[in-house]
């Protein structure tokens, strides 16, 4: 992975951004293509694994546990409203592997940046999960999802794939059945283990996908290549969900904006958002036609795939 | 506005791989590649044989990648890869490895640190290659001498992440290459785009400055870096003053499409792992129009 | 029957407990009222009253202290001084920490920096570096240390972050480009608030802080969490990049009242001096 860009490539990159002839041909709004495959990690509840081009490779896994309702808030309405909701955490960690600048502390900075703008989109009635569906016992217990994504190469555009992998991870993820039963001591409750039962996360088609902007000189592309990341001066996130709402928008990089810049940027993002959700819901879709089809055991490819 | 998603794809048996040469043979680290009678040592890296049983009687030389047996003088080989034998020197080559630099090489490398009356140059090896004060082309004549405020001014040359080609001079003892820039067509490259492969995909030969008929210059660095260029027509006495410029000639969106097309070409050639040559790279190149689908 | 000791009543009832609204639901305290007045008295597009106050903290390079009514806190500024780290860089380093104080919160904070303080100087770094001229002090460091007193409102105490860091920046006399005003904003059922408190920010469907530079005319950050329509979004940026404009004004006030009177106790001590002298 290059740290270091000379001025010439600089000028070359932010020339062709400007001529719409990106350094690999590319035009300035077309993503290099992705592999999508779901239901890798049997131990998990939910899983996915995308892999970009030839370089980014996310892998995130759900897993779905009991857990204690969180009740914290000044108002009273708020604690009510809380206590009839499960939870979701999430983490992203970028492995040693992925490049040897992770290695040891040096990818936390970078992890906990990553983890909070995962969290941001996905805690909340924005992040799209039916929240009261996940309570069990109102007050008392709920499920709480784990959401754990871990990079394993880089090539650029990190974010935008984990998003795309959360939500291929979630559209895999099953939630036990739960059969609360009324006992003197108030209500219990109990789950299945059999994994027929288990019902599909709902609200899952409702989680938001992230489209990150680059500012390249005057104009902006999608999906930079490290090369690339070396020569922008700000960065834009935006999360926007399959009905076109924005559900976040995260300006990075040391650069500044301009506003009617920044306006064609996130309505840039949220069109481009809302075809990758509706391509990825297709392609997921063929993946479970595909699946069917097979009579027998289902053998995964998962890391055996060519490609 | 372009999004693909595609489904993984099984890996298939490549049925169709010729075994170039009989005694083409495959070794892992630990096995033996041939065995010996008598021995004698000569210089630091070169053990002969008498009597082969694999090979034809030849007395073989024993290179990189191999080590021997003191007692019995049994070859064996160190790493993981393809037995190579020309004339007398025998070697294992392997798919994957970091370059190893030999005197005479032309490399690109990129610069990662100024230091005194110096510059380390990252050239895909284990150390970074030393490119000295000395030797590089001064501007405003070959024979200049350099003088204090070249030092000083160092940066005004080569800055930390400038591209440059360059010939391997000389090695130092830790592995440390030591590169320099004194004829006018090696230096500070500029209009185009940089491409990485693994170094034993680009092989040695007779030049490596390559002109494609698509108007695009590729340099192809033995280290596994090439640089794809738009076409300059070389010049005997290039102007001083822009050697070390870092400033880019406007390129036409053509010519800037096919660099990206030879780019892609390059990538896709190392992927499958075939030697990168200006031969292979045009044949790419013209098979890449035949599938284009996107405009 | 015993009538040393006053008997309570025989039969006993639950207590009545007084309430707003006859039904069941939980008692509320409005947000706001039918006129859009919140509860301190503002309209939905007041930012709440500031105070401002430049070169408060003797020991640091420049400093600023900002009060948004209910957020409260100090910034310092260190710099520009020498990098120890070797590695050549054209350009100066901008390192921010931002730390809220352990008391300055409902549940009290832990005294190391948790991942929300660690996310939070990453974003003060961003709002800031585009307004900086680092390229003009390679090799140097400028620290910017922000603590949190009191927390009224998330957004608010970002908001409030990157105004101090700029004025106490501008204080220490760093070059900028312009200096950087910042706002918060809420999205309630579909309106939008400037400058939530943390009560109402708890009601919020989504929140946005933005901060700009309002002579170049230029976004330096933005973040904006919650479910919003693109043009929503648009018109909370505008409204914000408003306010910021009176907080901008409110900075040079100060920062111009600051530099006048460091100057006329200059003049006066050299009134002082001629007349020993």
């Amino acid at each position: 992975m290059p740290v270091l860009i000379s001025p010439a490539e600089r000028e070359y990159i932010i020339n062709g951004v400007d001529h719409n002839i990106r350094a690999d041909g590319r035009g300035r709004l077309d993503y290099r293509q992705i592999v999508v495959e779901t239901g890798l990690i049997s131990q998990a509840s939910g899983s996915a694994r995308c892999r970009l081009g030839e370089g980014t490779d996310v892998l995130v896994g759900v897993k779905v546990e009991v857990g204690q309702v969180d009740m914290e808030g000044d108002d009273e309405v708020i604690r009510e409203r809380k206590s009839k909701r499960g939870r979701v955490i999430c983490n992203v960690e970028c492995s040693p592997i992925a490049s040897q600048q992770f290695a040891g502390r040096g990818a936390d900075d970078f992890n906990n940046e990553l983890t909070q703008t995962l969290d941001r989109v996905l805690n909340g009635p924005q992040g799209g999960l039916n929240l009261e569906k996940l309570c069990i016992i109102p007050g008392a217990q709920c499920w709480v999802v784990n959401i754990d994504a871990l990079i394993l190469d880089y090539a650029g555009n990190l974010l935008d794939m984990v998003f795309i992998t959360t939500r291929a991870a979630l559209h895999n993820t099953k939630v036990p059945k739960t059969i609360i039963t009324e006992t003197e001591d108030g209500l219990e409750f109990d789950f299945s283990d059999d994994m027929e039962d288990a019902e599909r996360i709902e609200g899952w088609e409702n989680v938001p996908t992230a489209v990150t902007l680059s500012k390249i000189g005057s104009r902006h592309v999608v999906d930079a290549t490290p090369l690339e990341e070396l020569t922008i001066d700000a960065r834009l996130l935006v999360t926007v969900n399959k009905d076109g709402k924005i559900c976040g928008v995260q300006k990075g990089g040391s650069g500044s904006i301009e506003p009617s810049l920044l306006n064609e940027m996130i309505q840039t993002g949220g069109t481009i958002g809302q075809h990758v959700i509706q391509k990825l819901d297709e392609q997921l879709e063929r993946e479970e036609k595909e699946a069917s089809k097979k009579t027998g055991s289902v053998g995964k490819l998962g890391f055996f795939a060519a490609i | 506005m372009n999004v693909e998603f595609l489904l993984p794809e099984a890996r298939q048996n490549d049925d169709d791989v010729e075994m170039i040469d009989v005694s083409d043979k495959f070794v892992t680290p630990g096995e033996t590649i041939s065995v010996d009678a008598q021995y004698m040592r000569f210089g630091i890296n070169d053990i002969t044989i008498s009597l082969c049983k694999d090979f034809k009687h030849y007395s073989l030389s024993r290179s990189h990648g191999t080590f021997s047996d003191e007692k019995d003088g049994i070859i064996k080989s160190s790493l993981a890869g393809r037995v190579e034998i020309v004339n007398k020197l025998i070697s294992v080559r392997t798919v994957h490895s970091r370059y190893n630099a030999e005197i005479g090489d032309l490399i690109v490398g990129r610069i990662t640190e100024v230091a005194q009356k110096r510059w380390k140059v990252d050239i895909n090896s284990r150390q970074d290659a030393v490119l000295l004060l000395s030797s590089i082309n001064l501007p405003g004549g070959v024979m200049r001498r350099k003088t204090e405020e070249d030092e000083l001014q160092m940066r005004k040359f080569f800055s930390d992440g400038d591209i440059l080609a360059a010939e391997v001079s000389g090695t130092f003892q830790d592995g440390a290459a030591s590169i320099q820039t004194r004829s006018h067509k090696y230096g500070k490259l500029r209009n185009g785009s940089f491409v990485s492969v693994p170094p034993s995909l680009v092989q040695r030969c007779k030049t490596h400055f390559h002109v494609l008929s698509c108007g695009v210059d590729v340099v192809l660095g033995l280290n596994g870096y090439i640089w794809v260029c738009k076409h300059t027509p070389s010049l005997q006495d290039v102007d001083s003053e822009t050697i070390y410029s870092h400033k880019n000639e406007p390129i036409s969106d053509a010519t800037r499409e096919s660099i990206a097309r030879v780019c892609n070409c390059i990538t896709s050639l190392a992927r499958k792992f075939k030697i990168i040559n200006d031969s292979s790279i045009t044949l790419a190149y013209e098979e890449s129009f035949e599938t284009q689908h996107i405009d | 029957m015993d009538r040393r000791r006053i008997p309570g009543p025989e039969a006993s009832v639950k207590p009545i407990i007084e309430r707003a609204d006859d039904d069941d639901t939980l008692h509320v305290v409005p947000l706001k009222t039918i006129d859009d007045i919140r509860q301190d008295g503002r309209s939905l597009d007041k930012i709440r009253k500031a105070w401002l106050a430049p070169g408060i903290i003797t020991q640091a390079n420049g400093s600023a202290y900002i009060e948004f009514q209910g957020t409260k806190l100090a910034c310092a500024v260190y710099g520009p001084r020498a990098t120890k780290i070797s590695a050549f860089s054209g350009k100066g380093s901008l390192n921010c920490e931002i730390k809220f104080a352990p008391f300055s919160c409902q549940k009290r904070r832990s005294p190391q920096r948790d991942p929300q303080e660690k996310e939070l100087s990453q974003l003060l770094f961003e709002a800031l570096a585009p307004a900086v001229r680092l390229d003009l002090l390679p090799k140097s460091t400028i620290d910017v240390f922000v603590t949190i007193l009191q927390n009224d409102g998330n957004g608010s105490c970002l908001a409030a972050s990157i105004t101090a860091a700029s004025v106490a920046l501008a204080d220490a006399g760093i070059e900028m480009l312009d200096q950087v005003a910042a706002c918060s904003a809420c999205y309630i059922d579909d309106e939008i608030w400037i400058d939530c408190t943390l009560r109402e920010e708890e009601h919020a469907q989504g929140s946005l802080v933005l901060s700009c530079m309002p002579s170049l005319n230029e976004v330096t950050h933005m973040l904006q969490s919650g479910e919003v329509t693109v043009s929503g979004t648009i018109r909370a940026i505008e409204q914000c990049t408003e306010a910021c404009s009176k907080i901008y004004l409110i900075m040079g006030n100060c920062l111009s009242e600051s530099v006048r009177r460091k100057l006329e106790k200059d003049n006066a001590l050299d009134g002082l001096n001629k007349k020993e002298g």
